[in-house]
């Protein structure tokens, strides 16, 4: 099985800052993996750059057949093959729930008004929001609001999804309804990439876990390293993880 | 003239017609002009951004009264005749675009970039961005700015009494100069200029509040 | 007024600057005769000389003298309603034909317009009521004196009675009413705006106590017009000899025309 994300060697400095010095990772189509580290330890930039939201400065990047090195991205195209659900949400405050979901679909996927709204209340039962489709972001709690970005991706059918910290903006009693939508979705096939602070979650959902420390993939593993970390910093990570 | 007539009442009115269809047209080349300036401090090309710039400092630095100075009698040096109308017009939609524009720009800049970021990662086109998340979003922003700019307009339209328009300010200043009674004259030229300018402000707050349809 | 002269000022910069002539734009005295219209500018709002009558149509001495231009010339008079600080740059390019307006003659203004010969003049004048004793400068010593800000009285007062006590006011109408209210005892300004004071003052009318200065008025045509300016000199001259623009004057201005005017002695 090809991967559908490769990272080579992957270099990224923001100033004199070198984030990344150098990371390799591959992803399979279907798999679920949790990148898990410490503040500044690179995992975000890592993830953003798999969407073009960073430009890397050596090594190669591979999503679902495009190259993100050098040279030219269709973005058009990635944007649609990746999605991508953010710390803070990033809802259209001036859009109700269903029209921000039906926003790219119109626009990007050209759909008719009638598949629009068909897909938007799909994906919107999916998360379990269907009744608050005509409410305004604001009216919505933290994790509402969370799952109808998740919703929002979810509904141009990616071949990918991100998921930057999404619960770590939110209180703890509304984290749990978020995970669950996660879970579901990685039941469901979809190829997920979760940088998380949520250990047990990880463990129990990812099939893949990458640990990143000072900007370099220090262990990975199946779900059991975090139980039996092999590195010294991996033990101290989860010492105070768990 | 011995006293304040309905004659002197009929050449107020008169005089307010002429600031009411200046403003008007202020507002309606200069907001089309403003937008265009905006979308050119917003460029993805630098010299497009940094020519913007320079023009919008240049007119804002020049005093409105000067701008129609420039615009009336300047270019007639150079043999070129501009009738009054027109004069006015130019030299106010130069006014108008260049604080406009400038207002408008610090919106879309005060629209959080991630608002970009997730219409972009939507795979929404810039343009797109632009139109359906960022535009409606700044629009709400610059509401009070934008409209507390025109009702000064309306009220800078005085001076374009300097190319021959008598407007409501320079109709009193005409019929008080003959009666010497200032008080009267300019209450009554200050009333119908807040006639003019609330019902902006009331439009204004109407409009915020409609706009935050989604936010208590 | 002080606004209307920094731009006035301006004006004159911004074209001595551009130092192009524009001699193209200027009608000259066979081409308005051929158009059949004499465009006159006239500066609204000035009392006696050019303002609004209870019909809000101009009346004046100015606009007397042009309407009596115009039919001297055998051509219908257009007034060209402008404001103060226009009166120059309206002329210079060309808008109007001549300028009516109160224009007095200056080195300054000289440079970029032609002037006729004086028709009329203007004085600064201190005025008060008769019991006040005033005959000259030094008499301001200590004395509230009423003036506009930045006008000619307002230099000539600063300049030599700065040991009086100096009222400046935005513009004449509020001088005038400064005066009438009894704020200020006296006033350093011109006639016509003490026969406004007067019309609110019956009882204690302000009179002329000196003559300050003398400006010598014009009329105002663009550079370049020969044969406009020939005839308008000889027009004045004319009308002076045969007492009809002394008439005018009186009729607007309730006092004579100045001698210095009437018998060219400058």
């Amino acid at each position: 099985m090809s991967a559908i994300v490769k990272l080579q060697d992957v270099r990224k400095r923001f100033g004199d800052n070198e984030v990344l010095r150098g990371i390799s990772l591959e992803i399979n189509p279907g798999e679920v993996v949790a990148i898990i580290g410490a503040s500044g330890s690179g995992k975000s930039t890592a993830l953003r750059c798999m969407d073009h939201l960073e430009t890397i400065e050596g090594g190669s990047i591979e999503v679902c057949g495009h190259q993100l090195g050098a040279g030219k991205v269709d973005l058009h195209q990635l944007r649609r093959d990746v999605g991508i659900v953010f710390q803070s949400y990033n809802l259209f405050p001036h859009l109700t729930v269903r029209q921000n979901i039906m926003l790219a679909l119109k626009h990007v996927r050209k759909l008719s008004r009638g598949q629009c709204l068909e897909k938007a209340n799909r994906v919107l039962d999916k998360v379990g929001l269907g009744m608050k489709a005509d409410f305004y972001p604001e009216q919505l709690s933290g994790g509402q609001q969370q799952r109808v970005a998740i919703a929002r991706s979810l509904a141009m059918e990616p071949q990918v999804m991100l998921f930057d910290e999404v619960t770590s903006a939110l209180d703890p009693q509304l984290t749990g309804e978020v995970l669950k939508v996660i879970e579901d979705l990685a039941a469901g096939g979809m190829t997920m990439i979760l940088v998380t602070h949520e250990m047990a979650f990880a463990q129990r959902v990812a099939d893949k876990i990458v640990f990143m420390h000072q900007g370099l993939v220090w262990e990975t593993g199946g779900p059991e390293i975090l139980s039996e970390p092999r590195t010294v910093e991996l033990q101290q990570f989860v010492g105070t993880g768990l | 003239m011995d006293s304040f007539s309905l004659i002197q009442f009929e050449y107020m009115l008169k005089g307010l017609g002429w600031t009411i269809v200046l403003s008007l047209i202020s507002f309606a080349l200069g907001t089309v002009g403003g937008f265009g300036v905006m979308l050119a401090r917003v460029s993805r090309l630098r010299p497009v951004r940094l020519i913007a710039a320079l023009l919008i400092q240049i007119v804002q630095g020049i005093p409105l009264l000067v701008l129609l100075f420039i615009v009336f009698f300047g270019v007639s040096i150079f043999g070129i005749d501009v009738d009054p109308l027109a004069a006015a017009s130019v030299a106010l939609m130069l006014y108008v675009s260049a604080f406009l524009g400038d207002i408008w720009r610090g919106s879309i800049e005060s629209v959080q970039k991630t608002q970009w970021e997730a219409a972009e990662c939507l795979g929404l086109s810039r343009w797109q961005s632009m139109r359906l998340v960022i535009i409606p979003q700044a629009v709400k922003l610059s509401l009070p700015s934008t409209v507390g700019f025109l009702v000064q307009v309306v009220k800078s339209t005085s001076l374009a009494s300097v190319v021959g328009f008598v407007e409501l300010t320079r109709a009193g200043q005409i019929i008080n100069n003959s009666l010497f009674q200032p008080f009267l004259v300019f209450a009554l030229v200050g009333l119908f200029y807040f006639c003019l300018c609330y019902p902006l402000s009331r439009w204004s707050r109407a409009m915020e509040r409609k706009l935050n349809v989604g936010n208590r | 007024m002080k606004f209307s002269r920094t731009i006035e000022q301006l004006g004159l910069g911004i074209t001595l600057a551009a130092a192009l002539c524009t001699a193209g734009q200027a009608r000259d005295l066979d081409q308005i005769k051929q158009s059949g219209v004499l465009r006159v500018a006239i500066a609204m709002g000035v009392p006696m000389f050019s303002y609004a009558n209870a019909q809000m149509q101009p009346e004046g001495s100015d606009v007397s003298t042009a309407e009596l231009m115009a039919k001297d010339m055998g051509v219908k008079l257009q007034l060209v309603e402008i404001t103060n600080a226009a009166r120059v740059p309206t002329i210079q390019t060309g808008k109007a034909d001549v300028a009516v307006a109160n224009l007095s003659i200056t080195p300054e203004r000289a440079k970029v317009i032609d002037f006729s010969i004086p028709y009329a003049s203007l004085q600064t004048i201190v005025a008060a009521p008769k019991s006040v004793n005033i005959k000259g400068y030094a008499d301001l010593k200590g004395v509230t004196i009423g003036v506009t800000r930045a006008t000619v009285n307002d230099t000539d007062i600063s300049k030599n009675a700065s040991f009086a006590n100096i009222r400046r006011f935005e513009d004449d109408a509020t001088l005038v009413t400064a005066a009438a209210s009894g704020q200020v005892p006296v006033v350093s300004t011109q006639w016509p705006n003490v026969v406004e004071i007067n019309k609110k003052l019956k009882k204690t009318p302000f009179e002329t106590k000196f003559v300050e200065q003398e400006f010598m008025l014009g009329v105002a045509m663009t550079q370049g017009t020969p044969k406009l300016k020939a005839w308008t000199n000889k027009w004045i001259e004319t009308n002076l000899k045969n007492g009809k623009l002394e008439a005018i004057y009186k009729k607007y201005h309730g006092a004579d025309l100045s001698p210095l005017v009437v018998n060219q002695k400058f």
